[in-house]
C-alpha cells in the first residue's frame, strides 16, 4: 500500500525539491505551507509520516510538534524535522522528548534523504 | 554612579563561572526587576575569562554601558560596544570602542549592519542585550532565526555567546524554540544566582505568565511601550495562556 507523507514548510522550493524526491520513490505526497495547514491537514486525513521544518513563520515546526502531541486524534504521527539547524545535545533530547523520529538538515543530501525517510516508514 | 555601585555588590560567583566554563552557547533567562543587576553580573563573570568581549546592545547606548563596565571595576579594553540604540550616529566611533548600527526596528538593515560586525570583528565572546527587546520589533519566529543564525556563525568560530532575555519571556516560543539549538538555558535568579533545571515545568508556568502579563499592563500604563507593543505581547501571552490550561485540563 502506498505511503502518505506529508510535508510542512513555509520555503517553496523545499516544498518542491522533498515533492519531487518523495514521488519519485512512489510515496503519495501532500503539501502544507505552514503549521496551522499542517494540522488542518493531519486532521482530515491519514499521513505515514510528517515532515516538519523547524523554523516557520506563526508557528514554529517544534509548536506545531507539541499541538500533534497534545490532540488525541492525531497524536501518533509519525514526525521528523527537517532543518537548517544544528541541535545542541540538550535539543536533541528536546527533539526526542517531542517524539520526533529523526531530524534532517537542509541542504538535504538526497540520497541520504531518501534512506532516511524508508528507514522512517519501515 | 554611586546607585550603581549598590548593583553590583552581592557577588555571584561559582555558578555562573561553572556555566560559562562548560558551555559555549547560553541563553540566560533574568527577571525583568533586577535585570542589570543580573545582566552585570554575568558580564562581570564573562570579562574575568574572555580578553576581547563584542557586546552588541539594542537596549542601551553604549555609552551608558562603558560606564558601568567602568563602575565595576572592569577592563573597558576588553570591550567592543555595538549600539543599536543611537540614532544619530553612523559607523564605528573615534575612540573605536563603539560601533553605531541601525536600529532593529529596521531589521534587514540591522541584521545586515551587525553581520558585517561579526564578519570584520574578533572576538571570543559575544554578548546580545537581548533577545526580548527585539521581540518588541519583531515577531518571535523572525527572532528564532536571527538567533539561530548568530548561534551557527558563533559555533563556526568557534567562540562563545551569551543570549540575556527577560525570564517573563520563559514560556514564549522564541525561548523554548532556541532552547534548541543552544547549549544551556540558565534561570537566574532575582537576588541569589540559581541555576534551575526544567525550566519549563507547566507547574510554574501559570502564575509567571499571569506575572509578566501584569508588568507589561504596568509598563504600558506607565508609558514604557507603545499600544501596539503592548497589544503584540498581550495576545501572546493570552494564547500561551490558554494553551496551558488547554494542556492542564483532565483528558
Amino acid at each position: 500500500m502506498t505511503k502518505k507523507v506529508l510535508i510542512v514548510d513555509d520555503e517553496a522550493d523545499i516544498r518542491a525539491l522533498v515533492k519531487t524526491l518523495l514521488e519519485d520513490e512512489g510515496y503519495e505526497v501532500t503539501i502544507a505551507k505552514n503549521g496551522q495547514e499542517g494540522l488542518q491537514k493531519l486532521k482530515k486525513g491519514k499521513f505515514d509520516l510528517t515532515l516538519i521544518d523547524m523554523f516557520m513563520p506563526g508557528m514554529s515546526g517544534r509548536e506545531m510538534c507539541e499541538r500533534i502531541r497534545n490532540n488525541s486524534k492525531i497524536k501518533d504521527v509519525k514526525c521528523a524535522f527537517l532543518t537548517i539547524a544544528q541541535f545542541s545535545s540538550e535539543g536533541q533530547k528536546q527533539i526526542k522528548k517531542l517524539g520526533s523520529l529523526d531530524y534532517i538538515r537542509k541542504p538535504i543530501d538526497n540520497d541520504d534523504f531518501k534512506e532516511r525517510i524508508k528507514k522512517m516508514l519501515r | 554612579m554611586a546607585f550603581l555601585s549598590s548593583l553590583f555588590r552581592k557577588s555571584k560567583k561559582g555558578v555562573i563561572e561553572e556555566h560559562i566554563a562548560k558551555n559555549k552557547i547560553i541563553v540566560y533567562l533574568i527577571p525583568n526587576k533586577g535585570y542589570q543587576n543580573g545582566l552585570f553580573n554575568i558580564v562581570k563573570s564573562l570579562a574575568q575569562r574572555f580578553n576581547r568581549i563584542l557586546y552588541v546592545s539594542v537596549n542601551r547606548p553604549a555609552e551608558i554601558l562603558v560606564e558601568v563596565v567602568n563602575e565595576m571595576g572592569i577592563d573597558a579594553q576588553k570591550f567592543l560596544f555595538v549600539d543599536a540604540v543611537n540614532k544619530e550616529v553612523k559607523g564605528r566611533s573615534a575612540n573605536s570602542h563603539f560601533i553605531y548600527i541601525t536600529s532593529p526596528k529596521n531589521f534587514k538593515e540591522f541584521e545586515m549592519e551587525l553581520n558585517k560586525v561579526l564578519d570584520n570583528e574578533k572576538f571570543e565572546c559575544l554578548i546580545f542585550d537581548s533577545l526580548s527587546t527585539l521581540l518588541i520589533y519583531q515577531d518571535e519566529s523572525t527572532v528564532t532565526k536571527f538567533t539561530h543564525d548568530i548561534t551557527k556563525r558563533i559555533i563556526d568560530g568557534h567562540s562563545n555567546c551569551t543570549l540575556p532575555c527577560l525570564l517573563e519571556d520563559v514560556n514564549s516560543a522564541l525561548v523554548k524554540d532556541i532552547a534548541m539549538f543552544v547549549d544551556k538555558v540558565v534561570e537566574v535568579g532575582e537576588d541569589k544566582t540559581q541555576a534551575k533545571q526544567d525550566i519549563f515545568a507547566k507547574k510554574d508556568a501559570m502564575p509567571k505568565l499571569e506575572k509578566e502579563m501584569k508588568s507589561i499592563k504596568n509598563a504600558y500604563t506607565s508609558g514604557l511601550i507603545s499600544e501596539q507593543a503592548y497589544l503584540k505581547a498581550r495576545k501572546r501571552i493570552e494564547a500561551k495562556l490558554l494553551g496551558l490550561r488547554k494542556s492542564m485540563r483532565p483528558k
